[in-house]
């Protein structure tokens, strides 16, 4: 990569404190979260981050964006390290770095149409104070997140609009500030399955068209694979395989992500294959398994595995993944 | 209109079980001279002893309103307007609601949609499959006490262990919630269970696993499972037979292979297509333009007409009947009358 990347993460990590029980002050415990994660994105690159609930992928995103301070690590966005601003300086980060959450029928306001509810950023950050430029910009937030032509839409409430049109509106609301940043959360998750190509056609189109990056964070390794350049698996709050999404799909290393892609329904029942089903649930991120975190469901975990925590390493070209044996 | 499917599905001798056939269901409005809205119109499918059929459809396709009707539980807005659902030779619409009730449980059960939030918080998950067992006299002496090794016994089947019958829900991961449900839907050996979405709001594992649990209950206790999901991968996966449903009607009705591998009808089509397969990673996905259509706002002719790539002027103003295309494959397009 010639260009610097536009968001550096480095060692990043996320601790909450736990309850603590009992009578007695017990020692502090802490969720581990996000631990020791790190990673570049390139300029117009987007990247999948993928892992089952409690992973730890949507405390990153919300660390990334500022809504959570980190407990250790860098952020550098554009250069600039970003890890703890604060007050003026965040906001205007924030104006870089817009975030899509999943649920299109509860992030928009029901009270105010369309048009009001687009312009709304634009006021927050004090931009394009001049009525006919406001106006100008809504209408190309919206037309650029394929609600054409805008006219149709500005006066119309949420409840007017499908669940595909009010997740548009979603991305247009992110769009008119004219971030450099997507963070993108499950954001087709809640939509029927005919409308989410149409979304992760747009956001396809949002980086070809206007350069974006986006972080895409979802628990389907199906939807990563259709428009994202690299992939990053999560584990208990570590990142456990990284990769080019073709490469780690066709050649996955770590056992974790051979069983997260040996369960993904194939829509050919003559292709059922032999899957990999790990049992239990993941344990809990306060009592971390020790040595690797992954052995105790691991379907190939030797002794050493008990003992030693795996770092990330190259394990072929441009592919890393945390694990001993791999 | 055919009378009867029971030569459509040649995939195996299994005597059907169940059968519904032209079953319609309204829904009343509570504007005042507003038409009734039919949630759905017309569906008919068998289902056979052992047999995982898949009812697949997007949100409003009416999936849900027909497996309400094959329970009797529909809100009291809606009725079935017609046809018939016979289980094992009986009716079940000339049933009292007495006798209907014996059927629920004991012959069909059902796990919800969103099941894994219906437990009761404050009771333990073994008290609440107990009651469920005496209130069906399934309980040697009538009391919940009695039902305990059978409380056991059902958790076992489900992969949880006994001594976890003591536990709260909240003890529960939602795995062991959604395991917990399907033991309850199990408690009085019903014939035939239906699965409303039951691994929507589960992550993949997760989903593997409760999917791994009902595929392999159906084959050690012989049930009859009938799968409500809006995810093709997943019928892929387990069923034998699919129904895809459309704005309230049989879009294809076929054994599993034929409708991934030769569907007919333009929607089937074009939801295959729309949904990703890791095994062909193409850079874009096709979408189906539009949405789905609202049933107080149903097209005149074919109610996919206006998403489909295929329509023609007849599609607008004639709705297509339901075409017998091979024996078991039925698809309501005017595109395959002709063939």
């Amino acid at each position: 990569m010639t260009e610097s990347p536009i968001l550096q993460v480095q060692n990043l990590r996320k601790l909450f404190p736990a309850q603590r029980s009992g009578l007695f002050r017990s020692p502090e415990r802490f969720v581990h979260a996000v631990d020791d994660v790190s990673f570049d994105l390139g300029r117009g690159e987007v990247l999948a981050v993928v892992g089952e609930s409690g992973c730890g992928k949507s405390t990153l995103a919300l660390t990334l964006l500022g809504l959570e301070t980190p407990s250790a690590g860098k952020i550098i966005f554009e250069g600039n390290d970003v890890t703890s601003v604060s007050g003026k300086e965040q906001k205007a980060l924030r104006r870089h770095i817009q975030m899509i959450f999943q649920d299109p029928y509860e992030s928009l306001n029901p009270l105010m149409v369309i048009g009001e509810i687009i312009a709304e950023p634009l006021k927050v950050h004090n931009l394009a104070p001049d009525k006919a430029e406001r106006a100008a910009r809504v209408r190309r937030a919206l037309e650029d997140s394929g609600l054409r032509p805008a006219e149709n839409f500005v006066n119309r409430y949420p409840h007017e609009l499908s669940g595909g049109q009010r997740q548009r509106v979603v991305i247009a609301g992110a769009l008119v500030l004219e971030p450099t940043l997507l963070l993108a959360d499950e954001p087709v998750s809640m939509l029927d399955v005919s409308i989410r190509a149409e979304i992760l056609n747009l956001l396809a189109d949002l980086r070809a068209n206007r350069g974006i990056s986006i972080v895409f964070i979802t628990h389907d390794l199906a939807t990563a694979a259709h428009f994202t350049d690299r992939v990053a698996v999560m584990y208990l709050g570590r990142i456990v395989e990284l990769g080019r999404t073709r490469q780690v799909l066709a050649n996955p290393t770590h056992p974790y992500t051979k069983a997260l892609l040996s369960v993904i329904p194939v829509p050919n029942p003559r292709q059922r294959r032999q899957r990999i089903i790990l049992e239990g649930d993941p344990p809990n991120p306060i009592d971390l398994p020790p040595g690797c975190r992954f052995h105790p469901r691991c379907p190939i975990a030797q002794d050493i595995c008990r003992g030693e925590d795996p770092a990330l390493r190259l394990v072929a070209p441009a592919q890393q993944a945390a694990c001993l044996l791999a | 209109m055919l009378s009867s499917y029971a030569d459509t599905i040649p995939l195996t001798e299994a005597p059907i079980l169940l059968e519904v056939r032209d079953v319609s269901v309204e829904f009343v409005s509570k504007q005042k001279g507003a038409p009734a809205a039919r949630a759905v119109d017309h569906v008919s499918f068998a289902l056979r002893e052992g047999e995982m059929l898949g009812l697949v459809g997007e949100s409003g396709c009416g999936k849900t309103t027909l497996m309400l009707s094959l329970m009797r539980l529909l809100p009291a807005a809606g009725r079935i307007v017609t046809g018939s659902i016979e289980f094992m030779g009986q009716d079940l619409l000339d049933l009292t609601e007495s006798e209907m009730s014996e059927v629920r449980w004991r012959n069909i059960s059902i796990i919800f949609q969103g099941a894994m939030n219906a437990l009761n918080p404050v009771r333990t998950v073994g008290d609440q499959i107990a009651e469920a067992l005496v209130r069906h006299g399934m309980a040697p002496t009538g009391k919940k006490s009695s039902a305990a090794g059978r409380v056991g016994d059902l958790l076992e089947m489900v992969g949880i262990g006994a001594n976890r019958a003591n536990q709260y829900p909240h003890q529960y991961s939602g795995g062991m919630r959604q395991r917990a449900m399907i033991a309850m839907a199990l408690a009085c050996n019903p014939q035939v269970v239906v699965a409303d979405e039951p691994t929507t709001a589960l992550d993949v594992m997760i989903q593997a696993q409760i999917l791994e649990l009902l595929d392999e209950l159906r084959h050690k206790l012989g049930l009859s499972v009938i799968l409500v999901t809006h995810d093709l991968g997943v019928v892929a996966e387990v069923c034998d037979t699919v129904l895809v449903m459309y704005g309230g009607v049989t879009a294809e009705y076929a054994d599993v292979d034929t409708i991934f591998n030769d569907p007919q009808h333009p929607y089937t089509q074009q939801l295959l297509n729309a949904f990703p397969d890791l095994t062909r990673p193409t850079a874009r996905l096709i979408s189906i333009p539009g949405a789905p259509p609202r049933l107080d706002n149903l097209p005149p002719g074919c109610r996919f007409a206006p998403r489909c790539p295929q329509v023609f002027d007849r599609c607008h103003s004639e709705p297509p009947a339901l075409h017998r295309l091979s024996d078991g494959h039925l698809a309501s397009c005017h595109l395959v009358e002709s063939r």
